[in-house]
């Protein structure tokens, strides 16, 4: 069968793709460049009118609630404590993801959590490192960590990749 | 968040399903999307004894269409719906494509509603197709995880079972809470799973008959724990067609159009994590008492768009009790988890009581409210498109009493390469006067519902 061929009736073929895209982080790229800086930031609402005021981790910077801006606020930084809310174990993750956490040295299965953090009403999703699978449970208590490291020549990823947790 | 009543809207006139079609749905099919799209459409136009005489005619009723696809990233063919309906020969009448995620066929079909209720349009063709057999499964996985929130949640995965299953743990954890044992639990998931593969034995259209015991759902690959292969929805091709109408148009083309009297649509946040808490919605049939200890409702463990389209579909069709009022239901179990947590915010048991639903047998056919009995997302398919289509097709076969005539012929099965099976039963439910039928995308991002009637 010729090359690029897969099946001849229907006749179907191979068409292979490699494409980069330019991801824009918009407003909230500050949350990207501080987790580089082992620093997690949330926003929150300060309009005195707001019928709603929340923090929001992740960070959005206009508020869902008055449309208006959001001021940061600083909510974490190495060793912040927070609680798992929810967790799931991934073994059979969608493409690209093992390539994707091999950058911040981690591997299948891979323990990914909703976090409860002291200051924020919204929850984040990351992964928890340095657990067994079986050991995980549902209000255990974590401390955030970041990729980042020079010292030892981690980089970072500036994707939320750069901030995971461990057990507490 | 906007809250507290929702807006109950009212149709400015009548609306009606008056026909449906569908190819049978596979892994990985011969035909491309405007084929199959073209095939449903000789079903639901030639095969439902309209009371038009061929394709020519009926065409001249018809001034609009609505397209559903849900990701252009599997078909690598933007503007789908130009293909579709050029390749149908609709030009020059216009169309709309729509997209939303999972609940992409319910919202077409909400788009007809519209379309009708307004006397914009007589007669609207709503089309639905997934083309999900371009790429590995691994692959597609990662591109319907692109309907997660790219930021911050996308890369934690690539994968909707993960998100899903991130609602099934704290529903879990909940439920152990309240004293239900982790067995019982997962019995009522596996038992989901078991039912909608063993309905799917008596549908022609249907991508996974099986009969699988309790056992192997519940030992099968696992996926993101506690969720295995088998609680997942499958991955399909094909395509579903439907005919929507104002009265007038309906009598003249049917003798058995089939009334839409509900039409809700709601949202949540795109993130599940972002969900904050609010008092539960109450359904016609529920009292504030019933709920009094709850503080953290949706959470991680319901729907509140389901809540929300159930609330105005409900309070349209003048439903008191879904479980009492309605003969049948196709709801939207992309995993057997969701299929618990959705039967609670549909009402279909109070909340905390989702597996009763399919315990007590309430779930299955000669129950109260037999459920997905075309297999529905697990046992049927989930050609994203297509789904929400062919939910609303198969409850308004039922209310039609066509079903027989479109799942026991030998002739269908034939149709699609299959041979009908030797212990095949009839599931058109007797007399069945009310459906319900519920469309959902992301972990509940958008999702409609819509209820059928017999007039
Ligand atoms: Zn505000």
């Amino acid at each position: 069968m010729k090359k690029g061929v897969i099946t001849t009736n229907p006749l179907r073929i191979r068409i292979p793709r490699t494409v980069e895209h330019v991801h824009n982080y918009g407003k909230i790229s500050r949350y990207f460049r501080e987790l580089a800086q082992h620093r997690v930031l949330a926003t929150s609402c300060v309009n005195p009118k707001c019928l709603r005021p929340k923090t929001y981790l992740p960070p959005r910077a206009d508020c869902p609630e008055c449309w208006e801006p959001m001021e940061w606020k600083l909510v974490g930084s190495d060793g912040t404590k927070g609680k798992i809310a929810t967790f799931s174990v991934v073994h059979y993750p969608g493409a690209g993801y093992e390539e994707d956490i091999k950058r911040v040295g981690s591997k299948l299965p891979s323990i990914i959590v909703y976090v409860e953090f002291p200051g924020a009403d919204t929850k984040i999703m990351s992964r928890l490192e340095n657990c067994d699978p079986k050991n995980v449970f549902i209000g255990m208590e974590v401390e955030a960590r970041f990729w980042k490291n020079t010292a030892i020549r981690q980089r970072a990823t500036h994707t939320c990749l750069d901030l995971y947790f461990v057990p507490a | 968040m906007l809250i507290e009543k929702p807006h109950v809207g009212k149709l400015a006139r009548p609306v009606y399903f008056v026909a449906g079609g569908m190819t049978d749905f596979r892994k990985r099919h011969e035909m491309k999307a405007e084929e199959l799209i073209l095939q449903a459409t000789r079903m639901a136009v030639l095969e439902n004894h309209l009371k038009v005489d061929g394709v020519a005619k009926f065409k001249k009723r018809v001034s609009f269409g609505v397209y559903g696809q849900f990701a252009d990233h599997f078909s690598d063919q933007l503007l789908f719906a130009a293909k579709a309906h050029d390749y149908l020969g609709w030009e020059p009448i216009g169309n709309i494509e729509i997209k939303t995620g999972g609940a992409t066929g319910g919202s077409a079909i909400v788009a007809a509603v519209m379309a009708v209720a307004s006397g914009l349009h007589d007669v609207v063709f709503v089309a639905g197709c997934e083309i999900m057999d371009e790429v590995s499964t691994r692959q597609g996985n990662n591109y319907i995880a692109h309907a997660a929130c790219k930021d911050f949640e996308w890369r934690h995965s690539r994968s909707y079972t993960n998100y899903y299953n991130l609602m099934a743990t704290d529903y879990m954890k909940l439920q152990k809470d309240r004293g239900f044992s982790k067995e019982l639990l997962r019995t009522a998931l596996s038992r989901v799973s078991v039912k909608n593969h063993h309905y799917a034995k008596f549908n022609p259209f249907a991508q996974a008959p099986a009969d699988y015991s309790e056992e192997e759902v519940a030992n099968s690959m696992p996926v993101t724990e506690p969720l295995r292969i088998l609680d997942c929805c499958l991955m399909s091709v094909g395509a579903a067609v439907c005919i929507i109408a104002s009265e007038e148009a309906a009598y003249q083309l049917t003798e058995t159009p089939i009334l839409i009297d509900g039409v809700g649509a709601g949202s949540d946040t795109l993130r599940t994590g972002d969900r904050l808490p609010r008092p539960v919605l109450l359904l016609p049939h529920e009292n504030e008492e019933m709920y009094k200890n709850f503080t953290n409702w949706p959470g991680f463990t319901s729907f509140l768009a389901t809540r929300y389209a159930a609330y105005v579909a409900y309070h349209m069709a003048g439903i008191q009790n879904p479980l009492e009022d309605f003969d049948l239901a196709e709801t939207h179990d992309a995993f057997t988890i969701s299929a618990l947590q959705s039967y609670e915010d549909l009402g279909f048991r109070q909340y905390g009581m989702g597996h009763d639903f399919i315990l007590s047998g309430d779930a299955c056919f000669g129950g109260k409210l037999p459920e997905n009995l075309s297999g529905g997302l697990i046992g049927c398919m989930h050609s994203v498109g297509a789904t929400g289509i062919m939910q609303v097709i198969e409850i308004g076969w039922q209310l039609q009493n066509k079903w027989n005539h479109f799942h026991a012929d030998p002739a269908i099965w034939a149709r699609f390469g299959k041979e009908k099976p030797a212990d095949f039963r009839s599931l058109q439910v007797p007399n069945a006067k009310r459906g319900v039928a519920v469309s959902h995308a992301g972990t509940g991002s958008h999702v409609t519902v819509h209820t059928l009637r017999r007039p």
